[in-house]
């Protein structure tokens, strides 16, 4: 069954659609909030609010949007950006977990892997391809959600050259994700 | 440079919303009436977009599954309004009315407390037969075995959520054939030895859709397989036709 027809189930209120979309993205969810916020426990409740989400406002996803898995990453990743917006205007004691190594899933589950992973793999080549300060930029705009100007002082690097990396990089990511 | 072209060079850092809220306000403006620059955006959003589904996957805590499902299923829906699964009749019988003459009446009312009472007891015990549902659904951690569709129903599919070492699993079919009437759809676990015990009945809608909360005779991980066939209604004591779905659990 695709992603758009258990969607179309789960926006019919049928629970165990909502279970198998579970079992093929709750990992990917888990592990966008965890590359975000460096926290399990907060990671834990992203993944609860996105389901709960994706339960209640299915019918709201249309095709337009990208793929389920797109819309769903989406949902985690804006839900991630506001923890951390609530994180700068309230800063809390770093996290013991910030400085511990996220431990990253083996193939304990080979169905669900070969969901994406091809995929997956396609995305992490491209972005090794591409120069590491202009990764670097783009990856604390995306997963940090930082405005060019706070990268700029963050990597203590003039503002001009941000915008560059930012430009350069993305035009290059896009070329690679094309081909 | 003109509005447009500097839009055009704002547009990898507006997808990755890594403007000042200036920048970004005028970029919007501007998107929101060119079509040409709407374009490029789309196309760097999906470029942005793609930069979530590659991070490196993390392991997932075992027990967030029923957490999440329970919470997202679970919280501010009274359960008869989850439509998880076929529920019973809602709808009450009305009362006759003040046309009808007092004995009528009364006979009427008798009965319809008599259907209200037996409309109440079937729809608690199928509410508890969708909460044991639900919980099997929301505790088979990782654990969906695929339930395939024979030559003789091969649009037909099925997922059975299994814990082993319990005796109840859950059961979803999709594309079943429909019915006739006087049959019904039989589950079967099959024990190394060949004999079949009977895993409970149930019914499709329209779409062929159905669901059985499947309680086995003993533990599910001495069964070999699981497999379903049409039988009369009520159930056979061992099948009495080719199955439809099919699959195997030992060592799945």
């Amino acid at each position: 069954m695709t992603d758009h027809e258990l969607l179309a189930r789960v926006a019919r209120s049928e629970s165990w659609a909502l279970a198998e979309l579970y079992d093929r993205y709750a990992r990917l969810i888990y592990s966008i909030a965890l590359r975000m916020l460096r926290d399990r426990g907060v990671a834990e409740e992203i993944v609860q609010e996105v389901f709960t989400k994706v339960w209640r406002h299915a019918q709201e996803y249309s095709p337009e949007r990208g793929s389920v898995s797109t819309w769903m990453a989406s949902i985690a990743r804006h839900r991630c950006l506001d923890e951390l917006r609530r994180r700068r205007v309230r800063p809390q004691p770093q996290s013991i977990e910030e400085e511990s190594p996220i431990e990253l899933a083996g193939a304990d589950n080979p169905e669900d892997e070969a969901v994406d992973a091809v995929e997956r793999a396609r995305i992490r080549d491209a972005l090794a391809q591409i120069p590491p300060e202009q990764r670097a930029t783009i990856e604390l705009a995306f997963f940090e959600g930082m405005t060019q100007q706070e990268i700029a002082t963050r990597m203590q690097t003039p503002l001009g050259t941000v915008k560059t990396r930012i430009h350069l990089g993305m035009r290059k990511l896009k070329e690679l994700l094309k081909e | 440079m003109s509005v447009h072209d500097e839009v055009q060079d704002l547009i990898p850092a507006y997808v990755l919303g890594a403007l000042d809220p200036p920048e970004a306000a005028r970029a919007r403006a501007h998107l929101a009436g060119c079509a040409e620059c709407t374009g490029v955006l789309r196309e760097y959003q999906e470029t942005a977009d793609s930069l979530a589904l590659g991070v490196p996957l993390a392991k997932l805590p075992p027990d967030l599954k029923s957490r999440t499902l329970e919470k997202a299923i679970g919280e501010g829906q009274p359960r008869e309004e989850m439509g998880l699964i076929p529920t019973a009749r809602r709808a009450w019988p009305h009362l006759g009315g003040a046309q009808l003459i007092a004995g009528a009446a009364l006979v009427i009312t008798l009965l319809t407390l008599a259907w209200s009472v037996w409309q109440s007891t079937q729809f608690s015990q199928q509410l508890a037969l969708q909460r044991d549902f639900v919980t099997v659904l929301a505790y088979a951690e990782g654990s969906a075995l695929s339930v395939r569709g024979t030559a003789l129903a091969p649009q037909a599919e099925g997922k059975l959520y299994v814990d082993r070492d319990s005796n109840v699993a859950a059961l979803i079919t999709v594309q079943l054939p429909p019915l006739k009437p006087g049959q019904i759809y039989q589950l079967w676990l099959t024990q190394a030895g060949g004999q079949y015990k009977s895993g409970g009945t149930f019914t499709v809608d329209s779409s062929g859709d159905g669901w059985l909360l499947v309680r086995a005779p003993s533990r599910l991980g001495e069964y070999a397989r699981v497999e379903i066939t049409v039988e009369p209604s009520g159930g056979s004591a061992a099948p009495t036709t080719q199955p439809l779905l099919s699959a195997a659990l030992a060592g799945s």
